[in-house]
């Protein structure tokens, strides 16, 4: 097995706005390396969902401020992943096995 | 669905149910909607989690929750479906697994009624004591009433004689037991008394006087600190009461507070004690009769009611206890030992209460709303304490419960009007 691939896909994203995604284009959705470039990211979930992928797009989420009182923080930046398999491929069930 | 049934004992049966693949999947359908509606997801709203993802998440409650709704249903249907009365809990034996779109199958036994095949319950033979109120024992009583309001007067004017009550200090003394002093202990110089050496020494004493006398105990003694001792008593008199007993007439009668005249106490008393014997020949009556029946019929009784019955010999047993000041949760009270000691006579009463509702029903005996609720208004004192208490026990269940006790009554009553006297 190639633990690189679990080191650019941290995990999936699964919210309302993924499961529409996923039910209307076939596009799921990932938190990725921050440092991570789209091949890489093809690359990974080809392997490890054993699908074929049509089109990654990245891009950086910036972390939310946060505050506690006069205490400012921030939480870390993160970069998200949409990928769009291609037609006819079957996206995985996340919650399998879960 | 009912599709198998088998007799375990004559009160414990076998249900095998099968619940239609149709059920199931409707009733699926409709758990997994609650869930969809109140799940809460990290990344969905409230509300609009897929219902695909519910289903993967909460699997194991929504599969609980299917079972806890439809097997109670569908065992309740099989009961009344082979017209069975169970009592008790039922016990779930074996559950297949639940797979949506396909009958689920499962296993339980249950108790039920024990049926009850009568044997003869007309002209029972019962021993009837009689009995009657006599005049001596009515005056006993009131003699006793007498006593109760005596009043005690000093006496300074002569020596104690029979009869008196001496007020004395006592100091007791003996080897190897500690020296005890009483102070103001009241000797009665009558027959009743626990010590009659002491009568003997204070008969003819004046106050003032000292005496002292020994005894020796035996090992029979109640105090346990004088067993087997020679025990030296040093008496000081101190004061000579003579008890004054109120005179017997109707302002006496009248101080007891319940009657009118001393003729009327009498009457008044004598109807008390008519009233006492009378409850305990009935009661003696029941008790012969409820045996004899008991012994004429033999058949298995369900574990369930034998045990509610046990508890409930055991919870009264737990208030008596309290009435008389024992703390129930520290008393060292063995409660196993005590609930297999109550257990025979509770089977009795569960026997007892069968071949009764077996009675009530081949004569027709029923109890109709109005007697029930005559039962209820027994322990209630105004109207509306009666109807709150009413729909209590209708929601719980009691109310049938009442119903069947106040026809079992009435079995027990039509028992007991044909018993022969013997």
């Amino acid at each position: 097995m190639n633990l690189e691939n679990y080191r650019i896909i941290i995990r999936p994203l699964i919210t309302e706005k993924s499961t529409l995604q996923k039910e209307t284009g076939n596009i799921i959705a990932f938190e990725v390396a921050a440092k991570a470039n789209k091949i890489e990211v093809r690359r990974a979930v080809e392997a490890l969902f054993n699908v074929k992928v049509e089109e990654v797009r990245l891009f950086n989420v910036r972390g939310k401020l946060k505050r506690l009182g006069r205490n400012i923080g921030r939480r870390s930046d993160w970069r998200k992943a949409y990928v769009r398999l291609k037609a006819g491929e079957k996206a995985p069930e996340f919650f399998e096995g879960v | 669905m009912l599709i198998e049934y088998k007799d375990v004992t004559s009160v414990k049966k076998f249900v095998g149910v099968e619940i239609p693949a149709g059920a199931v999947d409707h009733e699926f359908k409709h758990v997994l909607d609650e869930f969809s509606r109140q799940a809460r997801i990290p990344g969905f709203r409230a509300g609009k989690v897929p219902r695909a993802v519910v289903r993967t998440k909460f699997d194991d409650d929504i599969k609980r929750e299917v079972l806890d709704r439809l097997l109670p249903r569908f065992l309740r249907d099989a009961i009344v479906e082979k017209g069975l009365e169970a009592v008790g809990t039922p016990e779930l034996k074996q559950v297949a697994d639940l797979v949506e779109g396909s009958p689920l199958r499962f296993d339980a036994e249950l108790e039920v009624r024990p049926a009850v095949a009568l044997s003869t319950y007309r002209g029972l033979e019962v021993a009837v004591k009689p009995f009657d109120v006599f005049a001596d024992e009515v005056a006993k009583t009131i003699e006793r009433f007498r006593e109760q309001s005596g009043t005690f007067r000093g006496v300074s004017d002569r020596a104690a004689v029979e009869g008196d009550y001496v007020v004395v200090d006592l100091v007791s003394t003996a080897e190897g037991m500690e020296r005890k002093t009483t102070e103001g202990y009241y000797v009665h110089l009558g027959p009743d008394t626990v010590l009659p050496e002491l009568r003997e020494a204070l008969t003819g004493r004046s106050p003032g006087d000292n005496v002292s006398f020994e005894k020796t105990w035996d090992d029979e003694a109640p105090n346990e600190d004088v067993r087997g001792k020679t025990v030296r008593y040093d008496v000081t008199v101190k004061e000579i009461q003579l008890r004054e007993l109120p005179e017997l007439n109707d302002e006496f009668a009248r101080g007891t507070g319940f009657a009118e005249s001393l003729d009327d106490l009498r009457t008044k008393v004598e109807d008390d004690m008519r009233r006492h014997k009378e409850q305990e020949s009935t009661n003696d009556k029941r008790k012969q009769l409820g045996d004899a029946l008991v012994a004429a019929h033999s058949f298995d009784v369900p574990d369930a009611l034998v045990d509610d019955e046990t508890v409930k010999a055991l919870r009264n047993y737990a208030r008596f206890l309290s009435s008389q000041g024992v703390d129930v949760e520290k008393a060292p009270i063995d409660w196993e030992n005590l609930r297999a000691e109550f257990r025979p006579d509770a089977v009795k009463r569960v026997q007892l209460s069968a071949i009764l509702d077996a009675i009530a029903k081949q004569e027709g005996l029923a109890a109709s709303d109005a007697d029930v609720d005559d039962e209820i208004r027994k322990g209630v004192s105004n109207a509306s304490e009666f109807s709150s208490l009413k729909r209590r026990l209708q929601h719980d269940g009691t109310y049938e419960e009442i119903r069947r006790h106040v026809a079992e009554e009435k079995a027990f009553q039509l028992v007991i009007a044909e018993a022969k006297a013997s």
